[in-house]
């Protein structure tokens, strides 16, 4: 299995790992960006191909010098993406091939996020649909932005008394956010008062902070939350608030989670443990057209169908982050290096 | 303590020091601020200093880190892995030395990696920056080369311990000029090479010094007289001289016979001037049967004595073993005149001086990477056995002592630290409580930095780190008025008393303005409260304002009987029962009874033992006035109830 | 082998004390001009000063940081008889979102001495939020906030004669709950007659007093300056002494003496070096306690570290030098915008980067340079630009095992 691994060492820690999407192909191209440097560096790579061994490898386009730790990136078009950084600021790039590589500020909402004496605040997560962009941040702030707007449509300020780790948009106008004692809030944006339409809990007993929120591609009702504890809370939140299931994954933090855009029955997790795993739900595959409303997730615990691997030995460092397109993987560690997982059983 | 200093000297450009002189304070673990210092004491007067007014200065220094230059720090990172996977296999008991071996093969390729990429970085770099890159590589060229032979001699389990092979290869593998300067005249395919290339014999004595036998008979076919006997001889004596193979099914002593033998009649046909056609071949030939004068002729075509020893030990003792090649050593690298810092390194490892060894390799300017990695290899190899002076084996504590001074260099550093704390839990004297000192005085940054740091405490059971750093995170939060988040950080932290405080925060604020903050997170506390008295205070006291709120009747009756149960339960704090008492005047008035006999008599016993409080003394008449109504009124509906 | 930053403090006459906080992010000075002044440090490496006032009416003698768990706090002695306990304070909804200057309140004025006030210190954080001063007339006292978030209520605790004149002290940093708090006093007092210079006092929890539990007899020169190492994991308390020279004692439990109450040491004396040829007057650790700075009156710094056989050597000296050629100042190098909120750089930035020569070594050292000639070497088996993870035959984990939580019921 590991001869399908390829790292490579690039002297930073990398906090955020995201394939550039592309239309109807593969995609080639990637960002990184990194964190817990004095200046860091959103990075765009391509593959290369090596002559002699026909490997390919990748290789930087260009890097660009960014404030702050990098704590999300988001595309919401083929060149057109979102950064967020850990002093609060939250740009809008678009990656320029022409005359050379190069990334161009759009937008750059500065200090969106701070906190009301002076210090500036990290925004610690953002969620885009369609234009539409949701920030939220240590100092509780839940922002709404549309891309060609530099004015925040909506601002709802002290949202959440603890800083806020996660969020996601639920449908357009509705975001979920977590915070940094799991308390799970969900924002209906068209209503105008400052208050959450519903509050739910991502772990009863303990107070373990929500790290990485992921909705299913196709059925967006069904989320997964992972915890600092390293467990991994699915909703259906048609139904309601109590968690279909609960799992005590990794043996610490999850730091992301994500399910494979055309192939949802897989689901890769991190963890700042240092591991990766796949879920996959195979038998499955063959239900697929059965019933829509009994998810795979629903039945993890219960019945057991679901596989579990470990994609590669576990590493010394905590891993960052995951992306996957098709069948290659691409994850970012805290040993300063990045890999490529290639031929992903899918 | 008589020991010779060479203690480097720094001068700071400042005449304000060089007047007064200096003091110095430590910054964390490698900084230091210096400042101009004149001592005074409290007996002399408190008059402006000689030197005032004048420029103060602090000066900041750092010791400079070449490992934390990127093109460097991938060395870091990968050999990190390694390091962790070997103090992974250390607790089987199988022969580890095939693994070691394997291990020490890839920190090798580790620093052929970094060498490789430095040569890229030099040929990128600007003019004032090439020199400290190339300083860099030639660091990073020797700790290989080092590493290398180590390698042979102490971690790979050689057959039969004979020693000629590896040295071969070490030295083909770090001396490869000339094999590719033969293999240049190879390829040009000429039937003169000696006339059309100047370096022909250069190449033939350089490969015949290196033991490539094939390739010298390769280039003396190529000669322009290879057809005369003397080549054809030549050619036959190289290809017939036997060379010693622990797997060749000779004994050692059988071998020596062998070649004892060919050596004769190599050396009677010298003697019978076969070879004198061609003066450089007549060399060769001398080479080849051992002579040590040619040999030695020979060493303008070798850049370091070591080149020169494997030539030796090829032609003259081929059979040597580990024991010998110090005998063999020390005489070449005498005769050498060896003195670079390199050739001590080299010679030490040959005497099987390990000692002297680690000794040297601390002064390698790679901020100790080498020193820690390389000893911890040996050290699991169990080829390490240091005695100091007073005969006592010290070997463990200079492990360790190693590893901690590389691990507390990274820990400096902004972005290595998690890096350098993974070494800290393989020194087992030291190694838990240096880290928990470093750990603790990390930067603390975003929580997403704090997180990490606190994960790496909770790895190691480092409670109190843990509790430390949350207690941190939690007053930044207060002095941000961040309560609520303070909160959450006290909790995470399981931190009772530091909960209380909180806690007793939001009660003083509620009681100064009459409003509750945060209610978002008071209210989905759950369990967490019961971590301090005062916080399930608050958090049943917000339960009961909810309730208050919500005017319905059942909720009344409900926040009454909390009210109830909040005086009653001990856990009111002094400031607060002003509050608790005033509150309870409304639900004594209700129109309906919601409060029990035993209730009002519980309540009337509460106002006795703290209705003192100043700030309740307008209110203490309105209170028993209005308990005593209720308390007729309950009486009066119980006695009711109680007569059906 | 040093880089370095200079920082011009503004004092206008000499530092006597310079302290960083607890992540080496601050600076606070104190100088004779009774002025304080707080610097902060970007991510940059530069400087920035925040905060500047007048402290005392005297000079102002040290300067010391509590733990940050306690809040941002300074506590200051002097000349003035007084010791101040400081305490930053976040300007609220001021808008002033660059780093600009912070306000510093004084939350209490210590006046109980009649004599200058030489050594101010807090005490570990595991004794709680505890300050000890002593002055010139030999009087030892420890203060306690005993609400340590209310800074302005302090009580004197104890108050211990030690009947010399006192100019340094220093808490012994020991985690361990196997040693009582303890503290180190040491006496510029000139008179040899007088005897040993520093003290050993311990806290003694059954009769709630601080007790003299030893005096080093061989120390009896004047002492400036005293400092505890932090103790990781040693079984032993390390103690430096600034006195006629640097002297690192060694202070062990015995074993026996535990049941007594009062514990005695085994008293060692580590090292001694008269290198600086004359009075040494400060001592300061790094903070693993591994290198020792010492200040002498040779206007030098010199730096000494143990190693694994806890052998002491000098491995550099720091020397003022006014005529150095390197002193040129080179401008400082750009760096990114500043992080603050207004994106402006403060104006206050002093730092600038200089070169600083290094004299040749008394013995010429054994660092290699440039010494072998190196050729490119041939690379085998091994892809360029990346590596291969893990080892191959290393088999992979096993699936994790999943086990359900009990679902939990509202």
């Amino acid at each position: 299995m590991s001869e399908n691994i390829h790292g490579t060492f690039i002297s930073e820690k990398v906090s955020k790992i995201r394939w550039k999407p592309e239309d109807f192909v593969e995609a080639k191209s990637f960002l990184t960006g990194s964190w817990d440097n004095p200046v860091n560096h959103i990075t765009y790579w391509t593959f290369d191909t090596n002559e002699e061994d026909d490997e390919s490898y990748p290789v930087i386009i260009s890097s660009h010098a960014f404030l702050g730790d990098v704590t999300e990136l988001r595309f919401i078009s083929k060149d057109l993406f979102v950064a967020s950084s850990s002093i609060g600021t939250v740009q809008l790039l678009q990656i320029q091939e022409n005359p050379y590589a190069q990334f161009k500020e759009r937008l750059s909402w500065n200090f969106l996020h701070k906190f009301p004496a002076s210090d500036y605040a990290s925004c610690t997560a953002i969620s885009t649909f369609e234009q539409d962009i949701v920030t939220v941040g240590e100092d509780g702030t839940i922002n709404l932005l549309t891309a060609n707007q530099k004015i925040p449509v909506r601002t709802i300020e002290k949202s959440d008394s603890c800083s806020m780790h996660c969020v996601d948009f639920l449908r357009h106008s509705e975001v979920l956010t977590g915070n940094l004692l799991g308390h799970m809030k969900v924002w209906d944006l068209r209503n105008n008062q400052d208050v959450p339409s519903t509050t739910f809990i991502l772990s009863a007993n303990t107070k373990t902070e929500a790290t990485s929120l992921a909705h299913h591609p196709t059925q967006r009702h069904i989320v997964v939350a992972g915890g600092g504890d390293g467990s991994l809370t699915v909703w259906d939140l048609r139904h309601n608030t109590y968690p279909v299931s609960q799992l005590n994954a990794h043996s610490s933090s999850v730091s992301e989670i994500k399910f494979h855009p055309d192939r949802p029955e897989n689901l890769f997790s991190c963890s700042s443990s240092g591991q990766l795993w796949h879920w996959n739900n195979a038998q499955n595959t063959k239900l697929k057209l059965d019933s829509g409303d009994t998810h795979w997730l629903n039945t993890i615990s219960t019945k057991g169908k679901v596989n579990v691997t470990s994609m590669c030995a576990t590493l010394h460092k905590p891993i960052n982050t995951i992306d996957v397109d098709r069948s290659t993987l691409l994850f970012g560690c805290d040993n300063e290096a990045m890999y490529v997982i290639k031929n992903i059983a899918v | 303590m008589a020991e010779v200093s060479n203690a480097q000297i720094i001068a700071i450009p400042d005449d304000v020091c060089r007047r007064a002189g200096l003091a110095a304070t430590w910054i964390g673990q490698n900084k230091i601020g210096v400042h101009a210092y004149k001592h005074i004491n409290a007996h002399s007067k408190d008059v402006p200093s000689s030197l005032a007014p004048c420029e103060v200065k602090v000066h900041c220094l750092r010791q400079e880190v070449i490992l934390f230059e990127p093109a460097l720090r991938k060395l870091v990172n990968e050999s990190n892995g390694v390091f962790l996977a070997i103090q992974k296999i250390k607790n089987s008991t199988e022969d580890l030395r095939p693994e070691l071996l394997k291990y020490s093969k890839h920190y090798r390729s580790i620093l052929r990696a970094c060498v490789e990429n430095l040569q890229d970085v030099v040929e990128k770099s600007t003019p004032d920056k090439k020199p400290t890159f190339e300083n860099y590589l030639t660091i990073f060229y020797n700790v290989e080369c080092v590493w290398h032979l180590t390698e042979i001699l102490y971690v790979n389990v050689v057959p039969g311990d004979v020693i000629l092979p590896q040295l071969l290869e070490w030295v083909r593998f770090h001396f490869p000029s000339r094999e590719l300067m033969a293999s240049k005249i190879l390829a040009k395919k000429s039937l003169a090479a000696d006339l059309d290339n100047v370096q022909y014999w250069e190449a033939a004595i350089g490969c015949a010094l290196h033991g490539k036998l094939d390739t010298v008979r390769s280039l003396l076919a190529m000669h322009s007289k290879a057809d005369n006997p003397a080549f054809g001889t030549a050619e036959n004596a190289i290809r017939t001289m036997p060379v010693y193979n622990v797997y060749g099914g000779y004994s050692v002593n059988e071998f020596n016979m062998r070649w004892k033998h060919w050596q004769f009649d190599l050396s009677s046909q010298i003697e019978s001037k076969t070879f004198s056609t061609d003066r450089n071949l007549e060399l060769l030939m001398r080479l080849i049967v051992g002579e040590e004068l040619v040999l030695w002729e020979f060493s303008k075509y070798t850049e370091a004595w070591y080149e020169l020893l494997a030539a030796r030990l090829f032609y003259s003792a081929p059979c040597s073993k580990q024991p010998e090649l110090a005998r063999h050593a020390n005489h070449i690298a005498e005769k050498w005149r060896a003195g670079r810092y390199l050739d001590h390194v080299i010679l030490a490892l040959m005497e099987s001086d390990l000692h002297q060894v680690i000794k040297e390799i601390q002064h390698m300017s790679d901020n100790g990477w080498f020193a820690a990695h390389l000893i911890n290899l040996l050290y699991n190899c169990g080829r390490l056995d240091i005695i100091d002076k007073h005969q006592i084996n010290v070997t463990s504590q200079l492990h360790e002592s190693l590893i901690l001074d590389y691990a507390s260099t990274l820990m400096g550093h902004h972005s290595l630290w998690q890096c350098g704390a993974s070494y800290f839990e393989h020194c087992p004297a030291q190694g838990l409580t240096r880290l928990q000192a470093l750990l603790e005085s990390i930067p603390l940054g975003s929580e997403a930095r704090v997180n990490k740091i606190i994960e790496i405490a909770r790895q190691k059971h480092m409670t109190n780190v843990v509790t430390s750093v949350s207690k941190i995170q939690g007053m930044k939060c207060i002095r941000q008025g961040r309560l609520g988040n303070a909160l959450a950080w006290a909790l995470k932290a399981q931190d009772g008393a530091f909960a209380t405080f909180i806690a007793d925060q939001f009660l003083k604020n509620y009681a100064k303005h009459g409003e509750l903050e945060c209610q978002d997170l008071l209210e989905n506390l759950g369990s967490c409260m019961l971590i301090s008295d005062r916080l399930t205070f608050l958090g049943l006291y917000r339960k009961y304002c909810e309730f208050h709120q919500t005017y319905g009747l059942g909720e009344f009756k409900d926040a009454a009987a909390l009210l109830v149960s909040l005086l009653v339960s001990n856990l009111t704090p002094k400031y607060f029962w002003s509050i608790l008492l005033t509150d309870a005047i409304p639900l004594l008035e209700a129109e309906d009874a919601v409060l029990s006999s035993k209730d009002t008599f519980e309540l009337l016993q509460t106002v006795e033992e703290h209705g003192n409080d100043p700030k309740f003394q307008d209110k203490i008449d309105l209170f028993r006035l209005a308990a005593a109504r209720n308390l007729a009124r309950a009486l009066n509906i119980e006695g009711c109830l109680g007569d059906h | 082998m040093f880089e370095a930053h200079s920082i011009n403090a503004e004092h206008k006459d000499l530092i006597h004390d310079i302290a960083y906080d607890f992540y080496g992010q601050r600076m606070a000075t104190c100088s004779s001009d009774q002025f304080v002044k707080v610097w902060d440090e970007d991510e940059h490496d530069n400087w920035h000063l925040t905060a500047s006032w007048k402290a005392h009416s005297g000079s102002v003698w040290k300067v010391t940081w509590a733990h940050p768990e306690f809040g941002q706090v300074l506590a200051t002695c002097s000349f003035d008889r007084t010791a101040a306990v400081w305490e930053e304070i976040v300007g609220e909804g001021s808008g002033s979102g660059e780093r600009g200057m912070r306000h510093w309140v004084r939350r209490t004025n210590l006046v109980d001495s009649r004599t200058s006030v030489t050594d101010v210190k807090f005490a570990p954080k595991t004794l709680g939020l505890l300050l000890a001063t002593c002055s010139a007339d030999g009087v030892i006292r420890i203060y306690e906030a005993p609400d340590v978030m209310n800074l302005s209520q302090w009580t004197l605790q104890h108050e211990i004669s030690c009947k010399l004149p006192c100019s340094c002290l220093t808490w012994n940093p020991s985690l361990s709950r196997l040693h009582p708090p303890m503290l180190a006093v040491g006496s510029d007092d000139s008179n040899a007659s007088s005897g040993g210079k520093v003290f050993i006092y311990e806290y003694s929890e059954n009769n709630r007093r601080w007790t003299k539990t030893e005096t080093l007899s061989n120390v009896v020169d004047p002492v400036h300056d005293i400092a505890f190492a932090p103790n990781l994991g040693r079984s032993f308390h390390t103690l430096a002494i600034a006195t006629k020279d640097v002297r690192i004692v060694t202070l062990k439990p015995m074993q026996d003496a535990a049941q007594s109450g009062l514990s005695r040491f085994e008293i060692t004396t580590a090292a001694q070096f008269d290198d600086h040829y004359c009075t040494v007057w400060r001592v300061c650790w790094n903070i693993m306690g591994t290198i020792l700075a010492s200040s002498g009156d040779d206007g030098c710094v010199r730096l000494w570290k143990d190693n694994y056989v806890n052998n002491w050597k000098c491995v550099a000296v720091l020397k003022g030098d006014g005529t150095s050629a390197h002193s040129a100042e080179i401008p400082q190098i750009a760096t990114p915008p500043s992080h603050s909120i207004s994106g402006t750089q403060a104006p206050l930035s002093t730092t600038r980067n200089i070169s600083i020569a290094t004299v040749t070594a008394e013995r010429p050292t054994t660092t290699i340079l440039s010494t072998s000639k190196w050729q490119a070497p041939v690379i085998k088996g091994r892809f360029s630009k990346s590596v291969w993870l893990g080892n191959p035959s290393e088999p992979s984990l096993p699936p994790p095992p999943i086990i359900e939580r009990p679902k939990s019921k509202k």
